[in-house]
């Protein structure tokens, strides 16, 4: 403690050192705790409340080479249920649903769970308020309309005492509120969460959203493939062990699965995903090396300012080395000594890390600020925190430490490594035996090197990231979002009769194309670069379906749209040969089936082939029964999705008649492209929709340009730049500091030394040059090894890099030469100074 | 007029055959005085010194701490400019040259031995003697032969590459001699040259000095030892940066 206060009075005595000191260690601090929040809150908190390791999320897929996924039916549900004593204690079963919550004007579209009553008790909570449903609410058919709300929503609806009891308008018909979950609870996604939970006996009630609206509403019906299933294992089993004990379960699951079924099927046990909600497995690799990787790049940061800090701390044992020496000498213990630098250096992390932590709040509100509001359009509640919570605290702590020991060791032990005798007579100037070598090599030079060498690997990256984020601003996406206004409505939102609201559709896609200052108005039923994505398999008729049931899936998966005719000019996509599809056959069933692929379809399964005239159909023909038989009347231009590439990206549109789902896009394109042309359409929009309907489920209306710019892909690519630029700069800002400190505090060893070479004759320019050069290597020495470094880094990088070579020689070239440009400008000026020294009285100081 | 100094300096050696010429001083001191100001307290360090020293001559510079012997030393070596008063070098005047062509001058006509010595830590003895050539751009070879040249008269040849660090006193003035040596000045300019050896040491170091004068050099010593002022051949006594006596040695 007497260390401590000791440590204070040196720490005041020094203003200036200790606030640079502390601005230094906040910024390398600040920086490691906002990303460990970041990846605390979405890669390492634990989301089942109770005994996470235990929870399992189980899949099926057929046993051939492309492991097509499906969900599971009730009856199979139930089966599992009752036959899986062994390997689970609970078995669960969920529904992801999106429903209309509210009325009319304020109706907002909500994620909603559709669950069995035992999926609280497997995740092991309790309702924050009133209760959680029964199994009989449960049963299929039940349609007993209750709700129960997150906590989230809750709060955002007012946070009212009576708020269990009350009653919610969902999808147009009254649900009572019985209970509330927990703050924070999400079932097992880290970052999104439904508003609400609903009984599995509503399922009809609701509707699906991520089903065909027109499919089957009944749960009971054996093929009605709706459920993800959920299991707690056994206290005592791991997944492995439970993977080893799954065949009795399989093979009771292939025996109950009707006569017609397309071969055996697995039963796959897997490690909930924290970040999609999917009906099929998803690998949460990508995010947690992502996570690694920016921890990685922090700990770079955190490394730079406390090298640049022990270099000040180096400079400043030098100026107090005799105050050290004369501690040794009255028999002050080395031990003591190291100690109570230690305390100083840890007093300083400390501080800094508190400025660090005020930071990196601030840093992290920003951030959760930009996704709430990229997710403001959609459905999703988002629950990350990047509050900072105990475990945030603790690890920031142990950064702090982590500084201190990197930071003041090493100056430490040098300091009291001291020889008495010399100091004691102290001479200022350098130390008797040095050499040229050993001065470029001194432990303050290595450790500017280091500074810049990380300093060029960070700016490197941060390179390949704009890079990036350039390219994927700068991307053709293949169809004009410039100058068309869309406008997403959702019917099943509303549960009008599907005739009703097709009539509807054509009538506001009519009125819309009459509008003055509207060259065309269309509609589609998945928007590109949006959230959504419907997709189907199709083959060439000339193909024939394989008879092995191992054997891979022939044709290609396509991007699924219902549109229009005048979809295309409306979203600017070109048709490059034969015809739109016709207004009869968009509004009416009957109509012979017909089907537009684009030129990258064409190209795969009618390859030499005009595909105009030809024949398609579905790998899984439709539920419904209508003819699995579509003739090709037209092919259109290639248009992108999504702006990461790995996706889909061949496509199938079909008249709405054939492919209709209650979530349609109204494309209206004007005569302008101007955004703010655009947006002033708005009003005139939504007053002529309002006329044909007032009940019209409008989502939203907005500029296309505004839906491309909410890109989710788009965002993530630009936040990884963000991230990445803002390690680059602190790293460029510390290593220009470390450089300039470094090579000013050298100037003033070497005052005398220039004294005596002014003396001998030397220009002015000789001692610029004297001390530049020797910047000039150093900063040369250090770039070549953080080349090495950065293309090291870029390899580990090339996993989450957007379309850029790991190796990019424009990112490599810009960042090296940034950072060689500000290193000399540090050198500059502390040579500069050199030339000044007036060698009169530079000889005088004996 | 630097161009005049220059061209006289190419067959310049510290000639012996002018010393009892009776032409043009080498150096020439009129009414010369530094004021320094500090806190608004005027210090005369020097004030109104005449001075000639002719080619080849010898001289120490005596009198009691703080009467201006290093400060009219600067002066001689246009490490410092006078407040007042005319420095011919050479029949030059060079009072209030630039600090470019003072350093010009610096390198071709002065040799400075310091009291500490003053050799570069970092460099070694071959370095430190080569240093002032290598700020007139002499090529490798010229510098070579000049360095070694110079350590040769010292007799610190064998302690070439040895770092000023790993020498002794006495050892570490002798290269400090060669160094002032080695451009061949016009003048060496010594400031208590053995003012921090020992006197087995200081005597060495005057008997090089005194070796050096015999073989021509032209020298101004500052010291305050009796026994070494009597090595030169003319002794110059200061006083409150004054004159106050110039006589030859006996
Ligand atoms: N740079 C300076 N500024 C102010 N006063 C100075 C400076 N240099 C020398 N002096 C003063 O000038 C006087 C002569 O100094 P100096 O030439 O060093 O004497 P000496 O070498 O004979 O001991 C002293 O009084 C000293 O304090
Ligand atoms: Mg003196």
């Amino acid at each position: 403690m007497n260390d401590f206060r000791f440590a204070l009075r040196q720490l005041r005595k020094s203003p200036g050192f200790t606030a640079l000191a502390i601005i230094t260690l906040a910024l390398g601090i600040g920086v490691n705790s906002a990303i460990f929040a970041l990846v605390n809150g979405v890669v390492l908190r634990p989301m089942v409340p109770l005994r996470p390791a235990e929870v399992v999320n189980i899949f099926t897929a057929r046993q051939n080479t492309n492991h097509d996924y499906r969900q599971f039916s009730h009856t199979e549900y139930r089966d599992l249920r009752e036959n899986g004593g062994d390997l689970f204690t609970h078995l669960a079963a969920l529904e992801f649903a999106v429903a209309g919550i509210g009325r009319d004007h304020e109706m907002r579209r909500s994620f909603a769970f559709l669950t069995s009553e035992n999926f609280f008790s497997l995740m092991g909570v309790q309702p924050l308020r009133g209760r959680f449903y029964t199994a009989e609410e449960c049963r299929p058919n039940a349609n007993v309309s209750v709700v129960v709300a997150s906590y989230a929503f809750w709060k955002r609806m007012g946070g009212r005492n009576d708020f269990v009891g009350s009653n919610l308008q969902i999808n147009g018909q009254p649900y009572t509120v019985i209970g509330i979950t927990p703050d924070g609870f999400s079932g097992v996604s880290a970052l999104v969460a439904p508003d609400i939970w609903l009984p599995l006996g509503v399922h009809s009630h609701l509707g699906s959203a991520f089903a065909d609206s027109e499919s089957l509403h009944d749960l009971a019906e054996p093929k009605n493939y709706a459920l993800n299933l959920t299991a707690r294992l056994r206290p005592g089993l791991t997944i492995e062990t439970a993977k080893a004990r799954v065949a009795p379960l399989t093979q009771r699951f292939n025996a109950i699965q009707p006569s017609n079924a397309e071969g055996a099927r697995d039963l796959q046990l897997h490690e909930p995903s924290r970040f999609s909600i999917s009906t099929s497995p998803e690998d949460d690799g990508p995010v947690t090396l992502i996570g690694t990787l920016l921890m990685g790049m922090a700990g770079a940061v955190l490394l730079i300012a406390s090298l640049n800090l022990a270099n000040m701390l180096l400079a400043r044992g030098t100026a107090r080395s005799k105050e050290i020496a004369l501690r040794l000498a009255v028999g002050a213990s080395r031990w003591r000594i190291v100690r109570q630098l230690l305390c100083e250096g840890l007093l300083l992390a400390i501080c800094g890390g508190l400025v660090g932590l005020v930071i990196s709040v601030w840093c992290n509100d920003l951030l959760l600020h930009s996704l709430a509001r990229l997710l403001g359009s959609t459905s999703f509640s988002f629950v990350v925190k990047l509050r900072p919570d105990l475990t945030v605290l603790g690890v920031t702590f142990l950064f702090c430490l982590i500084a201190t020991l990197l930071f003041s060791l090493g100056p430490a032990l040098k300091a009291t490594r001291a020889d008495l005798v010399s100091d004691l007579k102290q001479q200022i100037g350098e130390p008797a035996r040095i050499g040229r070598f050993n001065r470029f090599f001194a432990a303050r030079h290595i450790s500017v090197m280091a500074q810049i060498a990380l300093s060029f690997m960070l700016l490197f990256s941060a390179g390949l990231f704009f890079r990036g984020a350039l390219k994927a601003s700068g991307l053709n996406p293949g169809f004009v979002a410039a100058g068309d206004l869309v406008t997403e409505m959702d019917f099943s939102l509303i549960k009008k009769d599907p005739a009703e609201a097709r009539r509807l559709i054509f009538e506001a896609v009519r009125r819309a194309r009459d509008l003055p200052g509207v060259r065309t108005a269309a509609l589609g039923t998945m928007l590109p670069y949006g959230n959504f994505t419907n997709s189907r398999r199709i083959m060439s008729m000339r193909e024939t379906l394989p008879s092995d049931p191992k054997a891979p899936d022939p044709g290609a998966g396509a991007l699924f749209t219902a549109t229009t005719p005048g979809y295309f000019d409306a979203i600017g996509v070109k048709l490059l040969r034969g015809r739109d599809f016709t207004q009869a056959e968009a509004e009416t069933k009957n109509t012979p089936r017909v089907a537009i692929i684009d030129d990258e379809m064409a190209k795969k399964i009618f390859p030499n082939m005009e595909a105009v005239g030809q024949h398609i159909r579905y790998t899984q023909p439709p539920k419904d029964g209508s003819p699995n038989d579509l003739l090709v009347v037209g092919v259109v231009s290639g248009h992108r999705h999504d702006v990461q590439n790995d996706t889909l990206n061949r496509r199938l549109f079909v008249p709405l008649a054939q492919g209709y789902n209650g979530n349609v896009y109204l494309h209206v394109r004007l005569a302008t492209k101007d955004r703010r042309a655009v947006a002033a359409f708005i009003p005139t929009m939504r007053q002529t929709l309002r006329t044909i309907d007032p009940d019209l489920p409008i989502l939203s209306i907005e500029p296309f340009v505004d839906l491309t710019e909410k890109s989710v892909g788009l965002w993530i690519v630009r936040l990884g730049a963000l991230l990445f630029g803002v390690f680059g700069a602190i790293a460029l800002l510390l290593a220009v500091v470390g450089v300039y400190g470094v090579k000013a505090y050298a100037v003033a060893c070497r005052t005398r030394e220039i004294g005596i070479r002014m003396a001998l004759g030397a220009h002015r320019r000789d001692i610029f040059a004297l001390i530049m050069r020797q910047g000039a290597i150093q900063t040369a020495l250090a770039v070549t090894i953080g080349l090495l470094f950065s293309l090291a880094a870029g390899r580990v990088l090339a996993r989450i890099l957007y379309q850029v070579s790991p190796s990019d020689p424009f990112a490599l070239v810009i960042s090296g030469a940034l950072l060689t440009a500000a290193a000399m400008l540090a050198c500059f000026f502390p040579a500069r100074r050199a030339t000044h020294v007036e060698p009169l009285k530079a000889l005088r100081t004996e | 007029m630097q161009q005049m100094i220059t061209t006289s300096l190419t067959s310049n050696q510290p000639a012996q055959t002018s010393a009892t010429n009776g032409s043009t001083p080498l150096i020439r001191l009129t009414d010369l005085s530094k004021i320094f100001i500090t806190d608004e307290v005027e210090t005369h360090a020097v004030s109104g010194v005449h001075l000639d020293v002719r080619d080849g001559e010898y001289v120490s510079i005596a009198g009691p701490s703080g009467c201006g012997k290093t400060t009219l030393l600067s002066i001689l070596g246009l490490l410092d400019t006078p407040s007042e008063g005319s420095y011919e070098l050479k029949g030059t005047e060079v009072a209030n040259l630039s600090f470019a062509d003072r350093a010009r001058i610096r390198n071709r006509e002065i040799g400075f031995i310091f009291q500490s010595f003053n050799l570069i830590g970092d460099l070694t003895v071959y370095e430190n003697v080569e240093l002032p050539l290598t700020y007139r751009g002499s090529s490798a070879n010229e510098r070579k032969s000049a360095v070694m040249g110079a350590l040769e008269r010292v007799g610190m040849i064998h302690r070439a590459r040895h770092l000023p660090g790993q020498l002794s006193g006495g050892q570490q003035q002798r290269v400090a001699v060669a160094r002032a040596l080695a451009g061949k000045p016009a003048i060496l300019l010594a400031d208590e040259p053995t003012g921090n050896l020992d006197s087995r040491n200081g005597e060495a170091v005057m008997d090089l000095l005194k070796e050096l004068h015999g073989a021509g050099a032209t020298i101004c010593m500052v010291t305050h030892d009796e026994r070494f002022a009597r090595h030169a051949e003319r002794a110059v006594h200061l006083l409150d940066g004054q004159i106050v006596e110039d006589r030859l040695a006996a």
